[in-house]
């Protein structure tokens, strides 16, 4: 097991260097001199070059790329050109919010979609059923900046019991993780019901029945462990998704995550941040991806054998 | 009192288009010891009738439409489901089909046998009810070192084991085996059948054999009921039935297994197919693929009744000899 989580940590490495590639590829091919967007349209031809040699701008492409992976793996990722503090520090600053806007919504998707899942999976069709799926479709289609703006509406103008903004605490970010959470617990709901749905018939399931096991033993013992493996798949997505910053609750709730901070280093040009932002996310998505697998093998002793 | 006694039962499949007989009147009965083979063609409602005697037919797609199932004299069919679950595995035990499917992949051998133990003793500590899941495993010859695995681990006719060995980990009085051995290959089947036996005869266990191999119910069995579309036609011990097969079904079975020691180009086969499982039947089910058919099959139907000692039929105009 050790073993494969190290091969599985190597193997992250080749991921985040294309990543990073394909990023300083597309930034060095965007139209704009960044050392003219520092300096400013006024500023001089002569200051602009000198600006630019002190910046390495003018080297080789590849000198410039290998430069930054160097620097990078020591944490360094240059500095913004906005604030001119490091990226790697304002990231810092900024994930904190993200990472608890992320896991507060991704413990509510799943404290609400596996029961809702497996309530829907066994009474199939029933009333409850019905509702259950029909809500999870509202909850899949309803964009957040309508329901985040709706909720505020609700809870901190009228009934004035939570504050509009996010970022300040447990209690400020309930909202926020409620608003990006709707689509989560759909999704969780939907894999849960039809993943529970599908192992139910199993053989072992009935097996299970045979020797006596009652509903509820038969269903928590047995089934669910089972229908598990594709409900994890499905969550570790919707985390890594929302880890990358889910900008639009970001934005309606006045969250510094890393969401709005990459966007707005998209908009100001910011070229260091926006590499940095998009280097930062691929690596906590990786590391979301690798704690995925290693829970499958946790869960399934078929998984977990293939690796010895 | 019989220990199971099975009366007049109907079960319908319930689906869209229309509702399926799986089972058109099924009357059978079981004293302590009897070993009782239910032979029959694919459809003929040998597996119905067994999952109907635990309860486990699918509550939504499944409906009884009259009969009952007497289990100790108590009707099994109107048993709340919390008395069921005593029953299940407790008296009544199962043997599925395909050993691969029917154990639990995430869980350890020992443990799902021990699981057994413990629904129906709840005062057993884990440690103790794993030390007698062990004991089990090893009486079906399963070494000890191998019994904390997996049952990917394990071969087809090893995973059958275990199944054996949890189906009998609470010493039920009856046991069906549904075609116990029909997954595995032909050597690990005889291995199979000979450990069932060996058990079944230690422990006195009552035992319903579900196949359509009648070389196994030979081999198990004392008593063999032949089924077709979701009766019985013929119900004989094992020697009256071989020597003597009166209903033309039996005979066309009978005549269709393969001799090897002579040569022929084909095989003996009944022509035509069974009647449809939707089908209302007026008449017997057998008459359209019937050598001796008469017109009163086609407007009455014969129900079971005892020719001779020991043997019942469901034929107006059976086979008999001299």
């Amino acid at each position: 097991m050790l073993k494969y989580t190290f091969k599985r940590i190597l193997g992250v490495i080749p991921v985040l260097m294309g990543v990073t590639f394909l990023v300083f590829t597309m930034l060095h091919l965007t139209p704009g001199d960044p050392a003219r967007i520092i300096l400013g349209e006024q500023a001089s031809l002569e200051s602009v070059q000198g600006l630019r040699d002190q910046m390495g701008l003018n080297d080789n492409f590849f000198l410039q790329f290998f430069r930054y992976c160097g620097n990078a793996v020591t944490g360094d990722l240059g500095r913004s050109y906005s604030t001119n503090r490091p990226v790697f520090s304002e990231l810092l600053s900024a994930f904190p919010y993200t990472l608890q806007l992320a896991t507060m919504s991704i413990a509510i998707a799943l404290l609400l979609g596996i029961p809702f899942g497996i309530i829907s999976s066994i009474r199939q069709y029933s009333l409850f059923d019905n509702i259950v799926t029909s809500l999870a479709m509202v909850g899949i289609s309803i964009p957040v900046f309508w329901s985040g703006l709706l909720l505020i509406l609700l809870f901190s103008v009228h009934l004035r019991i939570l504050p509009p903004s996010g970022g300040s605490g447990f209690i400020s970010m309930i909202m926020p993780a409620a608003t990006l959470a709707a689509q989560s617990v759909a999704v969780i709901t939907r894999m849960t019901r039809s993943s529970m749905l599908e192992i139910v018939r199993q053989d072992f399931v009935r097996t299970a029945r045979s020797k006596g096991a009652n509903e509820r033993h038969v269903i928590v013992r047995h089934a669910l462990p089972n229908a598990l493996v594709p409900v994890i798949t499905i969550t570790g997505i919707q985390f890594g998704r929302l880890l990358g910053g889910a900008v639009l609750t970001e934005i309606v709730f006045s969250i510094p995550g890393v969401g709005r901070l990459l966007v707005s280093a998209i908009q100001m040009r910011d070229y260091p941040m926006v590499q940095g932002g998009v280097l930062f996310i691929a690596v906590a998505f990786c590391l979301v991806n690798l704690g995925v697998d290693l829970l499958y093998a946790y869960l399934d002793p078929r998984i977990k054998s293939q690796y010895k | 009192m019989s220990l199971l006694e099975i009366n007049n039962l109907n079960i319908d499949y319930l689906t869209e288009e229309a509702d399926v007989h799986a089972l058109r009147g099924i009357t059978l009965s079981l004293e302590k010891g009897d070993s009782i083979g239910l032979v029959g063609e694919t459809g003929a409602g040998k597996t119905t009738t067994a999952l109907s005697i635990l309860g486990l037919l699918p509550p939504q797609q499944s409906a009884v439409r009259g009969g009952e199932i007497k289990w100790r004299g108590d009707d099994l069919l109107k048993k709340s489901s919390k008395d069921l679950e005593a029953v299940r595995g407790k008296e009544i035990a199962m043997i599925f089909q395909d050993p691969m499917t029917s154990l639990n992949p995430l869980i350890k051998v020992d443990e799902q046998v021990a699981e057994m133990i413990r629904l129906h003793d709840k005062k057993l500590s884990k440690k103790d009810s794993l030390r007698l899941a062990l004991q089990q495993l090893l009486s079906v010859g399963i070494q000890a070192e191998r019994c904390n695995e997996y049952p990917h681990q394990f071969s087809g006719g090893m995973k059958q084991r275990v199944v054996i060995a949890m189906a009998l980990a609470c010493s039920p009085n009856l046991l069906i085996a549904d075609e116990p051995t029909t997954a595995l290959d032909v050597t690990i089947q005889s291995q199979v059948l000979e450990l069932m036996k060996t058990l079944i005869k230690e422990n006195g266990t009552t035992l319903i054999m579900i196949t359509h191999d009648l070389g196994i119910v030979s081999e198990l069995c004392e008593t063999i009921a032949i089924m077709y579309a979701g009766e019985i036609l013929e119900l004989a011990t094992k020697d009256q039935l071989f020597d003597n097969p009166m209903h033309p079904y039996t005979h066309g079975l009978l005549a269709s297994i393969p001799d090897v020691t002579v040569e022929k180009e084909r095989l003996a086969t009944l022509p035509g197919l069974p009647p449809e499982p939707t089908e209302d039947i007026k008449g017997c089910s057998f008459t359209p693929r019937c050598s001796r058919c008469i017109d009163r099959c086609r407007n009455e139907r014969p129900v079971l009744s005892e020719e001779e000692k020991n043997h019942s039929l469901a034929c107006f105009n059976p086979y008999r000899k001299s």
